[in-house]
């Protein structure tokens, strides 16, 4: 038995393997089924009980040696085979030009903002940019003379009867509240003007997001909850929120809300003022007397109504600080916004 | 809105870092966008002493230089170089160390430094009244009185005060928090709420006020109680109008008032301290000893305290005396009647409450926004003239000197209490979205003032005080007693009471809008935004002017009108664009237009494309191929093909394009255009390469109901191509031969497509070839090349018959 071992090693050995025929013919005579190799197992169950230790090792070696001969040689012809005539290219040769365009920044997070929404059961909505005097403020709560309406200026279109460019989403709302099918719970993207002078920080042009929910028991505990998971799913877990009680003519309670500042996260820099806060939105729960504007009865129902400016959510995202950025359309800005990780 | 933190801390009693504070006034509704700090002095006088000058010589380079030796407490005497003529041996004076900063009164600081002058060194600097920031002066340096201490620290020596003065930006709806009192409220009732420190609210003691005569009343006559529907005066007399004491002054200077004399400073403090506005009359000029408060005639002349003449309005309410205006009720005082420092011994001042509509009317009429006026607007609390009266004469007796000569004169028909209403506590509960304990909110209520009438069966009856003019119904008591418990302290639980089952149109403009931009920025286009507002006066041959729809007020020219067409606002991107050499261009815009058709203004969604310069970037991998139609119908058909439309294209007549196409469907509805852009379009934004441009009607689009995908088997038998070229009339199009071809179809041309188009002389005049490549399959069975011989040999005899088309071997 030895012996058998010893020279079906040599003949192993001495087996030249050049291309795949030949790998293949070692295969068969050698390691197959039917193979010497095998052979040789077939006999071990033969040899006497003091040698089987012995020869048992041998032979598993030889079994081993012939196996590796095999791998070996089949790694070697796929190497000769696959280099002959073919060269590497220059792969150093820059890429061909990624030819993509992008979606405009204030579209990427707009995007983003609808999809936050449409996952907790927000439906769209919108309504005209020309809008009546009636849908963008008397409604809201805006009387004439109130010192509130100071703090916009609108575009006129037409005076007596006002026709104006809406200086809010908020008609949406009124819109949606007046056709009275209840509940209520939509978010209402759109453009909205301001007569203002362009600049770095004020454009006439700018876009809001605002939110409505109106049903049984809505309460203002609820508009934080949904604030908070808004502010979480936008800006990450570790985002800070801060409520401050504040004023709108259509929101009674009303809060602004205030985040973490997303470049020094609240140690202070020039962004957020020194404060480590920085405002994104204004909330609150539907004024009363808005919801009996739009013939809901308040001592049904109850609702909280929030409000976002894109422009200010996409400036902090990117650290953009010149509004007019974005409508000036430069493809050296537009295109830095290729990566939509937002 | 400035508030002084040392104030608060006169009301109440806490002990809490001004930051901390601001937090909290924050969180109560009162942001403090800002605190800074106050120094009496600016810079705190840091690093300035006393000293006593002990030698003094000429400098014998500079005859107006002396070269003096201080002793500033120190064992060596100082150098120091000083200019002032006024200079002595013997004198005290501010001396600024090397090292320390002088901040002067007009703002400039400066480093003291170890200087050489003239070839003289010199230790520091002899100071002047105005470089110490303590008054203008300059006339020579500032001698102090002989007695005071050599070494002293100037700020020991002239008792710096120091404050942090906190920012607020008052909301419109706190008249209430108007003043330092009604700050203190607010944060008396947080503090006691949430910290479990126990702050006492201490209001200004006013047991001191005694009247000591009645020698000069003066009588007072309201004619119109809404418009006042509260006056109250008194008078006092032998009063000396000087300067301000320092304690005074200070205070003021703190919240950023200038000190004009001790009564007006007085007054001034006053609406601090309390938000209530007065008014010091000279009472010697109030002819008849009476004041009438009326209105005048329209028009009446009136001449302001600045020496204006303005013409006043009929329902401008008036103080009069007996014969006429002496001053525009709680906006601005006359010329005449106001106190003067010569003249004024006897003075009657005024504490009224007047309708806060007709008070910013006539400000706002005149242009005169005045501290009073705002306060006033905002509405002032009816129930405090007479306290604050009190509280003026005692600091008038105790500054000015004088007598109080009348008793407080108090015209008060209609009191007014405040507001009454009952809630529930679980109308509270509701609104808020948790439970907060009964004995919070009435210590909520009762910090803040509202009185608890009645608590009866889970319901409060309540009374809110008049000078919390913004409360009136339920959700503004929940909203009093949210800022106070702190919306930051409402716990949070991820779960949502009142949820329902959603019902989202996930068809909606801004969902295609997104799935349509990914298709659009794939395949290398840029999304822009443009301005809705543009100016179209160049326009006119392309946009009739009485379709605009234009605005009336716009605060720049050249935005006055929405744009009617997004090509524009695209050709003004370009035009940008270029002029920043980047010349390769492919935008796509969701915008609107906007169209005054009748009387109608309507506004429609658009989706404009644009392509100019080369459509690919420049690159070793392929070559560079200019923008033309077919790329942008090429895209189109992507678009409308995700949408399941199916259209036809025409050609149109459009005076904005060289040629134009449209898109209809089936229905006739008319879903775009293409086309070339004109040369003169171009010229006026300096564009010098073809544009193509196309836009959707977006709206018309996404009405449509598109063919939904439907799976049909899939063909067991193998596809044949057949490849034919045609010499045809260049006139002949591709569409002419499709039809042809698929005319009375033969079941077995599955497909048809052009691959190769050439065109040359040697083909024959006014001739062009096309190579088409036909694709054939049966569902039934293998094709067989007799089969397939039988269907070419039909095909082509059609298009020799029908079209003379030569079929090249
Ligand atoms: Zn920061």
């Amino acid at each position: 038995m030895k012996n058998q071992i010893e020279s079906l090693q040599k003949e192993i050995d001495d087996f030249r393997i050049n291309d795949n025929q030949t790998l293949e013919k070692y295969r068969i005579e050698f390691l197959s089924k039917n193979g010497k190799v095998q052979k040789l197992f077939d006999d071990f169950k033969s040899v006497s009980i003091d040698q089987k230790r012995e020869i048992g090792q041998k032979l598993n070696l030889l079994k081993t040696v012939s196996e590796n001969k095999y791998n070996e040689s089949k790694e070697a012809i796929i190497k000769t085979t696959s280099n002959i005539g073919i060269e590497v290219p220059d792969f150093s040769l820059p890429e061909i030009p990624n030819e993509d365009g992008t979606i405009h920044p204030l579209s990427q997070v707009l995007e983003k903002i609808i999809k936050i929404f449409s996952g907790i059961g927000y439906d769209l909505s919108d309504g005209p940019e020309i809008e009546d005097d009636w849908h963008n403020f008397t409604a809201l709560n805006f009387p004439p003379n109130h010192p509130a309406r100071e703090m916009q200026d609108s575009f006129f279109i037409n005076k007596n009867p006002d026709i104006l460019l809406r200086t809010h989403t908020s008609n949406a709302q009124v819109r949606i509240m007046e056709s009275g099918k209840m509940p209520i719970r939509i978010i209402s993207p759109g453009r909205v003007y301001r007569n203002e002078v362009i600049s770095a920080r004020a454009h006439c042009l700018f876009h809001q997001v605002e939110g409505l929910y109106i049903n049984k028991n809505v309460s203002f505990k609820e508009l934080k909850d949904t604030i908070y998971y808004f502010v979480k799913a936008m800006f990450g877990d570790n985002t800070k929120v801060r409520f401050r009680p504040s004023f709108f003519p259509f929101t009674e309670p009303s809060a602004e809300v205030d985040i973490s500042c997303l470049i020094c996260h609240g140690k202070g820099c020039n962004v957020c003022k020194y404060s480590g806060w920085v405002e994104i939105m204004g909330c609150g729960m539907v004024d009363t007397q808005v919801l009996e504007n739009c013939n809901i009865n308040p001592n049904e129902f109850s609702g909280f109504a929030f409000g976002m400016g894109l422009e200010r959510i996409t400036m902090l995202h990117y650290q953009i600080k010149d509004l007019r950025l974005f409508f000036e359309n430069d493809v050296r800005f537009l295109r830095q916004f290729q990566n939509q990780n937002i | 809105m400035k508030i002084s933190y040392n104030w608060l801390k006169e009301y109440l009693d806490f002990n809490i870092s001004p930051k901390e504070i601001g937090e909290v006034l924050t969180d109560c509704g009162l942001e403090v966008e800002e605190i800074k700090t106050f120094e009496s002095i600016s810079g705190g006088l840091e690093g300035i002493v006393i000293g006593e000058i002990k030698e003094l010589i000429k400098h014998s380079n500079a005859e107006k230089l002396s070269i003096t030796k201080v002793d500033v407490g120190e064992i060596d005497l100082l150098q120091i170089v000083c200019g002032a003529s006024n200079i002595k041996v013997g004198q005290k004076v501010a001396v600024a160390l090397i090292g320390s900063t002088i901040n002067h009164i007009n703002g400039e600081k400066l480093n003291i430094k170890k200087a050489k002058i003239k070839g003289v060194e010199s230790f520091g600097m002899i100071c002047a009244e105005d470089e110490l920031g303590l008054g203008m002066n300059h006339e020579g340096i500032l001698e102090l009185p002989p007695d005071v201490k050599i070494g002293t620290n100037a700020s020991d020596y002239y008792k710096i005060e120091r404050d942090f003065v906190f920012e607020i930006g008052l909301t419109p709806n706190r008249g209430d928090a108007n003043s330092h009192i009604g700050v203190a409220r607010d944060l008396y009732a947080a503090l006691n709420i949430n910290s479990n420190t126990n702050v006492k609210f201490t209001k200004p003691d006013l047991s001191g006020f005694k009247i000591d005569n009645t020698n000069r009343t003066i009588s007072v006559e309201v004619l119109d109680s809404v418009a006042c529907p509260r006056y109250s005066g008194i008078t006092i007399s032998n009063v000396t109008i000087k300067e301000s004491p320092d304690w005074l002054k200070n205070k003021l200077k703190a919240i950023g008032v200038r000190s004009i004399n001790n009564v007006v400073d007085i007054t001034n403090y006053l609406l601090h301290e309390y938000g209530q506005p007065l008014h010091a009359f000279d009472a010697d000029k109030i002819r008849g000893s009476k004041i009438v408060v009326r209105q005048e005639k329209q028009n009446t002349s009136f001449k302001t305290l600045d020496g204006n003449e303005i013409k006043l309005n009929a329902d401008d309410l008036i103080i009069c005396d007996a014969i006429g205006g002496m001053c525009i009720a709680g906006v601005y005082g006359g010329f005449e009647s106001g106190i003067n420092s010569e003249t004024t011994k006897n003075i009657f001042l005024e504490s009224a409450y007047f309708n806060p509509t007709t008070i910013r009317k006539t400000s706002i009429s005149h242009n005169l926004r005045t501290d009073a006026a705002l306060h006033f607007e905002k509405a002032c609390d009816p129930n405090i003239t007479v306290d604050v009266l009190k509280r003026a004469a005692i600091l008038i007796k105790e500054i000015a000197g004088g007598e109080i000569s009348s008793e407080i004169i108090d015209v008060y028909p209609n009191p007014i209490e405040g507001f009454r209403f009952s809630i529930s506590y679980d109308r509270i509960m509701q609104l808020s979205g948790f439970p907060i304990e009964k004995e919070i909110i009435k210590k909520i209520l009762n910090y803040l003032e509202v009185i608890i009438e009645k608590e009866e069966s889970g319901r409060l009856d309540i009374l809110v005080p008049a000078f919390k003019n913004d409360v009136r119904r339920e959700a503004d008591i929940v909203e009093e007693i949210l800022r106070i418990y702190g919306y930051n302290n409402i716990e949070l639980t991820d779960e949502l009471s009142s949820a329902y089952l959603p019902k989202i149109n996930f068809n909606h403009y801004y969902f295609k809008q997104f799935e349509t931009s990914k298709l659009l920025s794939g395949n290398g286009f840029q999304e822009i935004i443009c301005n809705s507002l543009t100016n179209l006066s160049e326009l006119k041959n392309y946009f009739e002017p009485s379709n605009n729809v234009t605005v009336l007020n716009s605060k720049s020219v050249d935005l006055d009108t929405l744009r009617r067409s997004l090509l524009i606002s695209g050709l003004e991107a370009i035009s940008f664009n270029i002029k920043h050499k980047h010349s390769n261009l492919k935008f796509f815009e969701f915008g609107k237009v906007y169209e005054k058709v009748n009387s109608d203004l309507k506004e429609e969604r658009i989706l404009s494309l644009m392509i100019t310069g080369n459509i690919n970037e420049e690159s070793w991998y392929s070559k560079n191929k200019n923008a033309d139609l077919f790329k942008l119908l090429s895209i189109i058909k992507k678009i409308l093909t995700k949408h399941g439309i199916e259209y036809t294209i025409i050609k149109v007549a459009n005076s904005l394009f060289h040629y134009c196409l449209e898109l209809r469907d089936k229905s006739n509805n008319v879903l775009g255009i293409v086309g070339l852009v004109t040369d003169d379009l171009n010229n006026k934004y300096d564009i010098k390469k073809e544009v193509f441009y196309a836009e959707l009607n977006w709206d018309i689009i996404l009405s449509l109901k598109g063919k939904l995908s439907v799976y049909k088997e899939i063909v067991k038998f193998p596809e044949v191509r057949r490849d034919l070229s045609l010499i045809i009339d260049k006139k002949v199009t591709y569409d002419e031969i499709k039809c042809l071809i698929f005319e009375k179809s033969d079941k077995l041309i599955k497909e048809l497509n052009i691959f190769d188009i050439y065109e040359s002389e040697s083909l024959g005049i006014g001739k062009k070839s096309y190579s088409l490549s036909v694709i054939l399959q049966s569902d039934m069975k293998t094709l067989t090349v007799e089969d397939i011989d039988k269907v070419m040999n039909n095909l082509i005899n059609k298009l020799e018959l029908k079209l003379n088309a030569t079929i090249r071997k």
